[in-house]
């Protein structure tokens, strides 16, 4: 038995040095593994920029046009939410200045307007807004501090990807094959300023979390679609995380984008 | 050896996803140290359950006739939709039928999705969609689609394929419907292209509806579900059991084969919801051109004036009610002053999701014998008139009666003094609900108090109720 001992460890030996071999062949054959993306525009695996119109579709009553006070259907407001709503008053947000509380980042993105959406480096997406002439960041990576609260916060992102669509994914059997354009960029968004869910009165607190995903769809006859999932957490006055899909087409060009200003709407 | 190190890094991020649901509640980012991407899983299979925080009022049953606002109609299409009299649902050919491919998930309705694999090869053969009323099959196989003689069905016929982490889906030939259950129409002409994702705990659907007959444009719409972690998964899905020993003749004396509608330009029933939100019915009738940002401000301008309008049309002066001073009379409830509480969270269908109903009315008449006559409609729940009625006729003698149309299965009502009643609710025998009503001295305002325990659930509320008249 004892005898056996260095037989097998030269066995053993001559394996892992076949194994080794027969690796470095296989990467030979595969070339050199691509470096994987550092920036998040380097990892973007479709593209997000150009400008894009709301499409009302859905909830029209409630975004064409300011509902009625204590019109809050489909919002799970806890009862101080609803307390907080029955109160709103347009006239005094006027006169305080805060006629931005419906076009902070819980809402913004459901008021009808386009968006014009380009990288301001290669870290940061920038959204601008017509509606309420609001500009937000998406940013990957170390965050400024904190700061002042504001309609628009800080969105912290990252791209979502299946394995299929993930750098250095083969895409196919065998490795063979591209990359499939698909994937999500998740964007979370913290300190806000106090705004509304709807421009009539349904508030979210400073405490909440606005969690995003943005995607794309090609429809079959050429138009483009963007589609942001958003879910506003805020344990102040929801009972539950508030969740809508919003989606826009796209455009040709910037020339329907058109700002307008803040308005506490009546 | 880096492409085998690399693959087991994206192994290793695929599979170190914290919890999702609690991520996504406190929202936070699953960022590694260095890299701006993580991979994630796509898998769309399990148990869905709905979410209403947007449209909830058109799939809800919350619709009135003639509200087809957000839906890109072409002519024809608003011709159809504003012929369509609600009595349709109730004809014995109707109350039986599915809804189409293209309807059924929006309705309010949980729903499984089941891969289903070939025993042979272990490719993925099909998805099945299950969702009570009406079930759909998407092909994965590469099948193409039936030629465009083939029969037509309430499901249509569905193709996928995985683009990444979107699983697109293409049905055709599917049978003409109902965009929404208020009349819109969609042919069967109509073909859609689906992409169904998964974002963190939620289902996301993607629908772009292409109808040459009744839609100017594709009609895009998304829907939301959550990942059902609940003992009783699927339970939400909707009602399948309907056969025709179940239709019924709802229209006592209709003529066979009557179909109930409206003639064109017969739309006094389509003013209702006009009215009721100051919605004009150029607007009201949908339209490609309402649905785009630019039409807020000439919205604005035909509100105006058809608030003129109405204002001008109405009576100088109002029905002046007879002041009342008991609790016979219409309610309404005020939610801006009522408050409710409810120890659960979501439970589908009911209504019962902790916040107050959009609407509810509060009839008290008398009736026999010293009795009085309670009715309460509440709006926001599932069913074809989107009213849901409690009703019962006690004494005000503290004698348990039968009750009608809720869970509690007798009332008893004892008046305490000219202003003030406490009601007892029993379900077998025990009770379960106690309350008292408090009228106003002025006759006003009726305040509701009222806590229970039904199972496991309890509740408490305050529910402020103001006199009206019409």
């Amino acid at each position: 038995m004892i005898r056996r001992v260095p037989v097998i460890a030269a066995a053993l030996t001559l394996m892992a040095a076949t194994l080794a071999a027969a690796q470095g062949q296989r990467a030979a054959q595969l070339g050199p593994a691509p470096e994987l993306p550092k920036t998040l525009r380097a990892a973007a695996t479709i593209d997000l920029t150009g400008t894009w119109v709301s499409v009302v579709t859905e909830d029209w009553r409630w975004r064409m046009m300011t509902p009625p006070r204590y019109d809050y259907a489909a919002i799970p407001l806890n009862a101080q939410g609803r307390q907080v709503a029955d109160s709103w008053d347009p006239k005094a947000d006027e006169a305080e200045g805060r006629q931005c509380r419906v076009y902070g980042a819980a809402s913004v993105m459901r008021m009808p307007g386009r968006l014009n959406i380009a990288w301001l480096d290669d870290n940061a997406l920038q959204i601008q807004l017509d509606a309420g002439t609001q500009t937000r960041v998406l940013r990957y990576g170390s965050k400024p501090a904190a700061g002042e609260r504001t309609w628009q916060g800080q969105s912290s992102a990252i791209w979502e990807l299946p394995v299929s669509s993930a750098p250095g994914a083969g895409g196919g059997r065998g490795g063979r094959g591209g990359r499939v354009p698909s994937g999500t960029l998740k964007a979370v968004t913290t300190n806000m300023r106090p705004g509304y869910l709807r421009m009539n009165g349904v508030p979210y607190s400073e405490k909440a979390v606005l969690t995003e995903y943005f995607v794309r769809a090609s429809a079959p006859n050429g138009d483009e679609w963007l589609v942001v999932t958003s879910s506003v957490y805020d344990p102040v006055y929801l009972n539950e995380p508030f969740v809508t899909s919003t989606h826009f087409k796209k455009e040709p060009d910037n020339s329907k984008f058109a700002p307008t200003p803040c308005v506490a709407h009546k | 050896m880096k492409n085998f190190s690399m693959l087991l890094v994206l192994a290793t991020l695929a599979t170190a996803r914290p919890a999702i649901a609690q991520e996504q509640a406190a929202g936070s980012l699953e960022a590694s140290e260095s890299l701006p991407f993580v991979t994630v899983g796509v898998d769309i299979d399990g148990y869905w359950t709905d979410l209403f925080h947007e449209d909830l009022w058109d799939r809800r049953s919350g619709l009135l006739v003639g509200d087809f606002t957000g839906l890109p109609l072409n002519e024809a299409g608003k011709l159809a939709a504003a012929s369509w009299d609600p009595g349709w649902f109730a004809i014995p050919e109707e109350q039986c039928r599915p809804h189409t491919g293209i309807y059924g998930l929006r309705g309010p309705t949980g729903l499984q999705i089941a891969k289903v694999v070939d025993p042979l090869t272990y490719q993925v053969q099909r998805y099945d969609v299950l969702l009570g009323i009406s079930e759909r099959t998407i092909w994965m196989d590469g099948r193409p689609h039936p030629p465009a003689y083939a029969p037509h069905t309430f499901a249509g016929f569905s193709t996928g394929q995985w683009e990444g982490n979107a699983l697109k889906v293409t049905t055709t030939h599917v049978k003409a419907g109902y965009l929404q259950r208020n009349g819109p129409p969609h042919s069967d002409q109509a073909i859609t292209t689906e992409w169904f994702m998964r974002q963190g705990d939620t289902l996301m659907l993607i629908a772009i509806i292409d109808d040459p007959g009744y839609l100017a444009e594709g009609l895009i719409r998304t829907t939301n579900w959550a990942l059902d972690k609940t003992a009783a998964r699927g339970g939400n899905r909707g009602q399948a059991d309907c056969s025709p020993f179940e239709v019924v003749d709802e229209r006592i004396g209709q003529p066979k084969h009557f179909v109930p509608h409206y003639l064109p330009g017969q739309y006094e029933t389509h003013k209702e919801f006009q009215v009721m939100f100051g919605i004009p019915q150029e607007a009201a009738f949908g339209g490609a051109d309402t649905l785009y940002p630019e039409y807020m401000s000439k919205l604005a301008e035909l509100q105006a004036a058809f608030l003129k309008r109405t204002d001008a049309a109405r009576p100088a002066a109002g029905r002046t009610a007879a002041a009342r001073t008991d609790f016979l009379g219409e309610w309404r409830l005020n939610r801006s002053k009522s408050n409710f509480e409810v120890s659960w969270r979501r439970e589908g269908l009911d209504g019962r999701d902790g916040s107050a109903p959009e609407r509810r009315l509060l009839h008290i008449a008398p009736a026999e014998n010293g009795a009085v006559s309670y009715m309460i409609d509440t709006q926001i729940v599932a069913n074809d008139t989107g009213v849901f009625r409690v009703e019962y006729v006690a004494k005000p003698d503290g004698t348990d009666a039968p009750a009608k149309g809720g869970a509690i299965e007798t009332f008893a009502v004892k008046r305490v003094d000219p202003l003030t009643i406490e009601r007892t609710g029993k379900i077998k025998g025990a009770v379960v609900e106690t309350g008292t009503w408090k009228l106003s001295p002025d006759g006003k305002t009726l305040t509701i108090t009222a806590k229970g325990k039904i199972e496991s659930q309890e509740y408490s509320n305050l529910q402020v109720f103001e006199r009206f008249e019409n």
